[in-house]
């Protein structure tokens, strides 16, 4: 049931939510070639060209987003030069645009205003006038719900930024993130101006695949000196993001298939085994006045009873298993669905497999009571 | 059904059942 409980955990990670509006978004992966002295006009001319499109409804620039895989985080506190972070959480660099593109629920506050957006680039770019944090990191860092307007410190600038808004969700970059903390995530309000960035655009409903065909072709358009690889769409950036737990899934549910193939061959050998043995004995019970049935029912019920014991058995070793895992290993502790589902699955795999050397059994005819060999 | 019929014959098979008891348990924990 381990197993089956990894198989499960890993899937219904790759389903939680980013609280994008992901079925319309896709990034573009912008690379200038060499180092243009007007790297800020370029961008802001792409991004004005890119929501320009007759099937875009809006772009930003910024240097990580959700499920990329790569991205920053910081460390938060509520006191001027605490040392001791409440929490962490990833940030997203973006202008006023950020909020509209990603399809962000605003559940309290406002977005960002166009006089607390700054530049900045990788290295350099003084404090954040604003912050837009998640739910989920407001009620982490403000437990009583009452974040919106107070004010944090974030360890990389060592000054204070006020939580102008609350957003419902968002997600971090990192897909194995546990899900405690996979939304700890917040906007900072900013121009990202660097060599390499990249562009998330949203288009019109059912309008995405043209849309990225007209963006590559505006942005090849408007100067050449670029790389632009890796456009993607949400879906696709989802779908390579979990890649890794999908195959992990396969995998453990293949050899999860095999174990119990090879299972049901041991309980069909041992079983036909015991078949041979009792010929005799069979024979004479059927001699008597047994009917084929009760021969059937009587392996059938001597494999549920060992399945029975089978299974206590395994359901101990197993939470043992998931206890030493959940100590050594960031893993969460089993629930009583998957074991229930295994424990079923073991005692129909026994029924399944004990069929037909039952049926052989109650096959065998009366007359190898008399006969003498 | 009678059961002790099923217990007696165990008892004297008891390697047979206990490597299926064994497999089981462990086929469960695994999967």
């Amino acid at each position: 049931m381990n197993s089956l409980f990894l198989i499960q955990q890993r899937l219904r990670s790759s389903e939680r939510p980013t609280g994008l509006q992901e079925q319309d978004l896709f990034t573009i992966a912008n690379q200038w070639v060499g180092n243009p002295p007007d790297l800020a006009a370029k961008v802001q001319a792409d991004l004005a060209a890119l929501r320009a499109l007759p099937e875009v409804v809006d772009a930003f620039a910024t240097q990580s987003y959700p499920l990329s895989n790569g991205g920053w985080d910081d460390g938060i506190s509520l006191e001027a030069g605490d040392q001791h972070w409440v929490t962490s959480g990833a940030l997203y660099f973006t202008d006023e645009h950020g909020l509209p593109t990603l399809g962000l629920k605003l559940i309290a506050g406002r977005n960002f205003e166009a006089a607390e957006i700054a530049q900045r680039n990788d290295m350099e770019g003084g404090p954040p006038a604003a912050i837009i944090v998640s739910h989920a990191l407001a009620t982490k860092l403000f437990p009583n719900g009452d974040a919106l307007g107070k004010s944090i410190y974030l360890a990389d600038y060592k000054s204070k930024a006020p939580i102008v808004g609350i957003v419902e969700r968002l997600q971090q970059p990192w897909a194995s993130v546990t899900n405690q903390r996979v939304e700890y995530a917040m906007l900072q309000p900013y121009r990202f101006v660097e060599q390499y960035s990249y562009y998330v655009v949203r288009a019109k409903p059912g309008q995405i695949a043209s849309a990225m065909k007209s963006a590559e072709k505006q942005l090849l358009a408007i100067s050449r000196g670029r790389i632009n690889d890796k456009t993607r769409t949400m879906a696709e950036t989802r779908q390579r993001a979990y890649r890794d737990d999908r195959g992990l899934a396969v995998i453990l549910a293949f050899v999860s298939v095999v174990l119990l193939i090879v299972t049901a061959f041991g309980i069909i050998g041992i079983t036909s085994f015991w078949v041979s043995q009792r010929r005799r004995q069979i024979g004479i019970r059927r001699a008597m006045g047994a009917s084929r049935t009760a021969i059937l029912r009587y392996f059938q019920t001597e494999n549920l009873m060992i399945a029975s014991a089978g299974a206590a058995l395994g359901i101990l070793l197993a939470l043992s298993l998931n206890f030493l895992m959940a100590g050594k290993f960031e893993m969460a502790r089993l629930d009583v669905g998957s074991t229930v589902v295994a424990a079923v699955v073991v005692l129909l795999l026994g029924q399944l497999a004990v069929l037909w050397p039952a049926l052989r059994a109650a096959s065998i005819s009366p007359v190898v009571a008399i006969r003498n060999n | 059904m009678e059961l002790h019929p099923i217990l007696s014959a165990m008892r004297r098979n008891k390697v047979g059942a206990i490597v299926i008891v064994v497999q089981t348990a462990i086929t469960l924990a695994i999967l």
